[in-house]
């Protein structure tokens, strides 16, 4: 007993400063995800009673072609999507990270994407793209590449394509964001240490940045893994709304579609709880990795 | 200790469970106000305080035009009205989900034909109105409750205007080249060869990139390869009576294909959505495009005076058919079944307010409407073509089959019909996957085109209104 | 002598080099992300007409009265200062909340910790706007619906993974030298965090600050459903009014979203100048 009450008494600070997060965290996040998998064992319109149906949404989930095709497209979007992200932003901070003249202008205008509301960034694009007024086809013919022009929305090879690109130009900013985070935590003082000791530039880069912006790499990559399963509705929404031939159909735009549209709540929810286990196994299996790897000072 | 973690984890999701379970019930329950008040008089004023809910009034002005009819309403019969427009057209199924859960009265929704016949009226939130209307049902226009009547009774009151489609054209651009209104497929073709060698520019324009208006297509062409007889065609389908799978059906796709293979449809149409599609027409980069009369007043605010605009019926694609166009009243008026049978008779004074020669026209002229759904309310003046579609194309249009068929057979018209358009598809694969469609919505969802005839005592019981209070009817 | 000399010049034309190097290609990127607002607002500014048949270019008479007209329309200014209520509600209960446990999470060993910081993590797997209904039913439950703060509540508890994420990242990064030193000093762990930890955070609270600024007052699903009446309306359902069911009135909506994204450009530039740059390289020693 008395060691009980000691190891509470050791612990309970600690304890109190979560417990304010995990109260409001689980009242408001997760008792609503529990009742959403509730839901996904009935079959609902969202108006009358719910009917119970025990795993059968299951079963019509996995015979769902769209679904899995939506899938694969999500899977795809994910990695290259993040890849490209934080290459690309982790070369940016670099580069914004140096002392050159308007920095504060350079790093405003990166970020200016990720503050544009979907429904310019996709509108934009899709003009962008249109192939009879469209800028992109348009400086294609005017320097005489028009080998090169596609239908960037309408061929069902592409499209895809076309939106992830959109997606990394409105997200790389935030991303920079991050990494600039990590790489002004890092002390000057090591970087003119190992210039002492004669290292050079690209020495420097991999022995010492790249360690130590590990813990906010790891952040960056989840984050764009995550957000391509549940949050690029908006995007894709706009652009294509899923087509052509569900070409571009990524999870979340099928899911809602499911839910809203065909008012097949249970089965919206189902594919929702398969979709986050999916999302977990990526997760977990990311963290373990990079814990394994990561430094500490 | 992580023993300790794990059973106070185990703890709360039992309890998540428990508490899911109590408020399981909640989803469940009717909402439903006071008694139905069998036993006393019910005041045809009810409790005094009309709740209306409905999307986004959009049309410049009508948002003002209802405030200002409501006030009228207020003042003559000395009661309060609580009007809430939020939310965009298809949002109405969740706002009214959200406003039951939360007990918030509602006495009147705003709702779309298209939802009403597919999903509102079979999920049994939709009252039962034939009795309700009969005070003021003849002043609507003529067969406007058709599109809300469903097995004999009528369960939307129609309150706006009725589309319907066409071709829309560049008249300035066409008298240029001394062009005609085509009638048939030959000349439409004509026309098109005219416009791309003269012109150099793209014949027809179509929003392909919006899902939702290739199926239009479909409604022209299978009217006329099922010799004007698709509504019942489409009944027969739905109800498991015959597969989709037919000549006719087949043939439906074939010859929206041709406009493709024959190049009055082009390429572009593909990447092009529909507020990409007006700028193109605007820019007189394509001169014609295949759409509702819903995008007349658009078209015209950005065209305004570049060039003057005209109409011509769906070509004749099947010799001996007629060019038969979908359409109808889109836009209505539910109440829901959770209102308060209390306040039956002050929505219905509100209905028959409103449904008055002036007040309707308060607020539908904001809409420009053509074919409005009150018969007293003139047609606008203001759309130079209004006379020519309503004595031309309105004879000719039937219900809308997307009003009749459910979502999810529609996406598969969505889907097909580009597919077959652009080769990746055979129409006899079309056919098929419309057909599997509804498989696997019989499948998944019990789904019964005849709902009504699965319904139970009780069932009717919660959407039939029960002693209703007369109205006062002011000619 | 002389030899180093000559590789201290060598670095210096690399250094050039690369600097060159970064101006192409940051301005590559300048006209990749400043035109697109530059669109945004030109397109504000021109009549339906010009914006269809004028698509890349200026107007040729700027319509100011867009901006007016859409304030007016759409009653824009209840929804302002609602959206900034919502936002700094939000961040007033995610920063000290997410803060305190990430700190936790990184620097103190406790049974469950790992389970825990799981748990949290687990928010940012799952799909946004399937669980309005449900979270809808739990503000009902709890009788704070159509208020205020229920949305507030739930857009903080929904960007607590994320901060608490982010933050513990950055706490794992700081150098250990620092709070040895604070205990070597004598203080106890929360002590440490506050008067050493926390002030040399600031990049982390801004980049939580911005991320979840830009989350909250862009968001429109949840609320749609959890705010029922129009005086508690924010910014991003106000913009419905002007997207009909046919037709999109965009010079207008245009006008509404430029006024919308000011406010959150001005917030990254403060927070940028503020807090991450502010942060003098050789602060971080003892």
């Amino acid at each position: 007993m008395k060691k009980i009450t000691m190891a509470f008494k050791k612990y309970s600070l600690i304890y109190l400063m979560i417990l304010p997060a995990v109260v409001l965290y689980s009242i408001f996040v997760i008792y609503p995800m529990i009742r959403g998998l509730y839901v996904s064992f009935f079959r609902w319109d969202g108006l009358s009673d719910m009917k119970w149906i025990g795993l059968n949404n299951y079963r019509f989930v996995f015979k769902d072609e769209i679904f899995w095709s939506a899938m694969k497209n999500t899977l795809l979007f994910a990695l290259v999507v993040s890849v490209v992200k934080n290459v690309v932003a982790l070369f940016l901070a670099i580069l914004l990270n140096r002392n050159i003249k308007l920095r504060t202008f350079f790093r405003t205008s990166t970020f200016l994407p990720v503050t544009l509301a979907f429904v310019v960034a996709g509108m934009l694009w899709s003009w962008m793209y249109n192939p009879v007024f469209g800028l992109i086809n348009n400086f294609l013919k005017l320097v005489h590449l028009e080998s090169f022009i596609q239908g960037w929305l309408s061929d069902p090879k592409i499209a895809l394509w076309s939106i992830m690109f959109v997606d990394i130009w409105k997200w790389v900013g935030f991303h920079m964001v991050l990494f600039l985070t990590g790489i002004q935590a890092i002390p000057e003082e090591l970087y003119e240490a190992a210039r002492i000791d004669g290292a050079g530039r690209w020495q420097s880069f991999f022995n010492i940045t790249i360690p130590l912006v590990m813990q906010v790499t790891i952040v960056s990559f989840l984050l764009s893994i995550t957000g391509a399963f549940v949050s690029n509705y908006d995007l894709v929404y706009v652009m294509t709304g899923g087509g052509p031939f569900h070409s571009t159909e990524v999870a979340l735009t099928w899911i809602v579609s499911t839910t809203t549209r065909y008012a097949a709540v249970g089965k919206g929810n189902a594919m929702s709880m398969i979709m986050f286990v999916i999302v977990l196994v990526f997760g977990v299996l990311q963290m373990y990795y990079s814990q394994k790897n990561s430094y500490e000072m | 200790m992580g023993k300790k973690i794990v059973s106070l984890l185990f703890i709360f999701v039992m309890l998540a469970g428990a508490v899911t379970a109590c408020t399981q019930g909640e989803a469940t329950e009717v909402v439903s106000g006071p008694d139905g008040g069998d036993s006393e008089e019910v005041s045809s004023l009810g409790n005094g305080t009309l709740h209306i809910i409905g999307s986004e009034r959009t049309y410049p002005g009508e948002a003002e035009a209802w405030d200002e009819v409501i006030a009228d309403f207020e003042e003559e019969y000395g009661v309060t009205v609580e009007v809430k427009w939020q939310g965009a057209w298809n949002e109405v199924p969740q706002m009214l989900e959200t406003a039951r859960m939360a007990g918030e009265p509602v006495d009147i929704s705003s709702a779309g034909a298209g939802l009403v016949n597919t999903t509102l009226v079979r999920s049994g939130i939709a009252m039962d109105l034939t009795e309700y209307i009969e005070p003021f049902q003849d002043r609507f226009s003529e067969g406007a409750f058709l599109a809300y009547t469903i097995d004999d009774k009528v369960w939307g009151i129609p309150y706006g205007a009725s589309s319907t489609t066409g071709v829309i054209y560049n008249k300035t651009m066409f008298d240029e080249l001394g062009l005609e209104e085509p009638t048939t497929y030959e000349q439409l073709l004509a026309v098109a060869k005219v416009i791309e060698e003269e012109k150099g520019i793209i014949p027809m324009i179509h929003d392909g990139k919006a899902p939702w208006f290739w199926p239009i297509w479909y409604f022209e062409t299978y009217a006329q390869t099922t010799g004007n007889t698709s509504i019942a065609n489409i009944v027969e389908f739905l109800s498991g009576n015959k597969q989709f799978t037919g000549d006719a059906e087949m043939e439906a796709f074939d010859k929206i294909a041709q406009f493709y293979t024959d190049g009055i449809l082009t390429q572009e149409s593909l990447d092009t959505d529909t507020d990409a599609k007006f700028a193109v027409f605007a820019q007189e980069k394509a001169a014609m495009f295949y759409a509702g009369t819903w995008h007349l007043a658009p078209v015209r605010a950005v065209v305004e005076d570049a060039f003057e605009l005209g109409i011509f019926e769906f070509p004749v694609v099947v010799e001996g058919s007629m060019s038969q166009h979908g359409g109808g009243p889109g836009d209505c008026f539910i109440i829901p079944s959770f209102a308060d049978p209390a306040n039956y008779g002050l929505s219905r004074q509100f209905f028959e307010f409103i449904s008055r020669p002036d007040n309707a026209t308060k607020i539908l002229s904001k809409r420009d409407p053509l074919g409005p759904s009150i018969a007293a309310v003139p047609s606008t003046d203001t759309e130079p073509l209004a006379n020519e579609l309503v004595e031309e194309f309105y004879p000719n249009t039937i219900t809308f089959l997307d009003w009749i068929w459910p979502v999810e057979v529609n996406d598969a018209f969505v889907a097909g019909i580009p597919a077959v358009l652009t080769g990746n598809m055979t129409s006899e694969e079309a056919t098929q996957s419309v057909q599997k469609a509804l498989d696997t919505l019989i499948e998944e969802k019990d789904f019964q085109f005849d709902w009504w005839s699965t319904w139970t005592a009780e069932d009717w019981d919660k959407v039939t209104m029960k002693n209703l209070p007369e109205i006062e009817v002011v000619e | 002598m002389m030899q180093k000399k000559n590789t201290m010049t060598s670095e210096k034309i690399k250094s050039r080099g690369l600097d060159i190097v970064a101006y192409i290609v940051l301005f590559v990127v300048v006209v990749f992300t400043v035109y697109p607002v530059i669109w945004m607002l030109l397109g504000s500014l021109k009549t339906p007409n010009e914006f269809y048949t004028n698509v890349w270019g200026f107007p040729d008479a700027p319509v100011w009265r867009n901006y007016i007209e859409a304030w007016q329309m759409a009653n824009l200014g209840p929804k302002f200062i609602n959206s900034v209520i919502i936002t700094v509600g939000t961040l007033a209960l995610v920063l000290p909340f997410a803060s305190l446990a990430a700190y936790a999470f990184a620097k103190m060993k406790f049974p469950g910790s790992n389970l825990l910081f799981y748990f949290f993590l687990l928010s940012l797997m799952i799909p946004r706007g399937v669980t309005a209904i449900p979270t809808f039913s739990v503000v009902i439950g709890l009788g704070i619906q159509n208020t205020r703060i229920s949305l507030i509540l739930v857009m903080a508890a929904l960007n607590l993974g994320f901060a608490i994420f982010l933050m513990r990242a950055y706490f794992l990064s700081l150098p250990k030298s620092i709070e040895e030193a604070a205990l070597v000093d004598g203080c106890n762990p929360i002590t440490a965090f506050f008067k050493i930890v926390l002030p040399i955070s600031k990049p982390a609270y801004a980049t939580v600050i911005i991320f979840t600024g830009l989350n909250t007052w862009n968001e429109y699903f949840m609320s749609s459903i959890l705010i029922r009446s129009e005086k508690l309306q924010t910014l991003p359902i106000g913009l419905v009014s002007f997207i009909g069911q046919y037709q999109t009135n965009y010079p207008q909506l245009f006008a509404s979203l430029s006024i919308m994204t000011i406010p959150i450009v001005l917030l990254y530039i403060i927070g940028q100048k503020q807090f991450i740059e502010g942060l003098t390289k050789g602060a971080v020693k003892g």
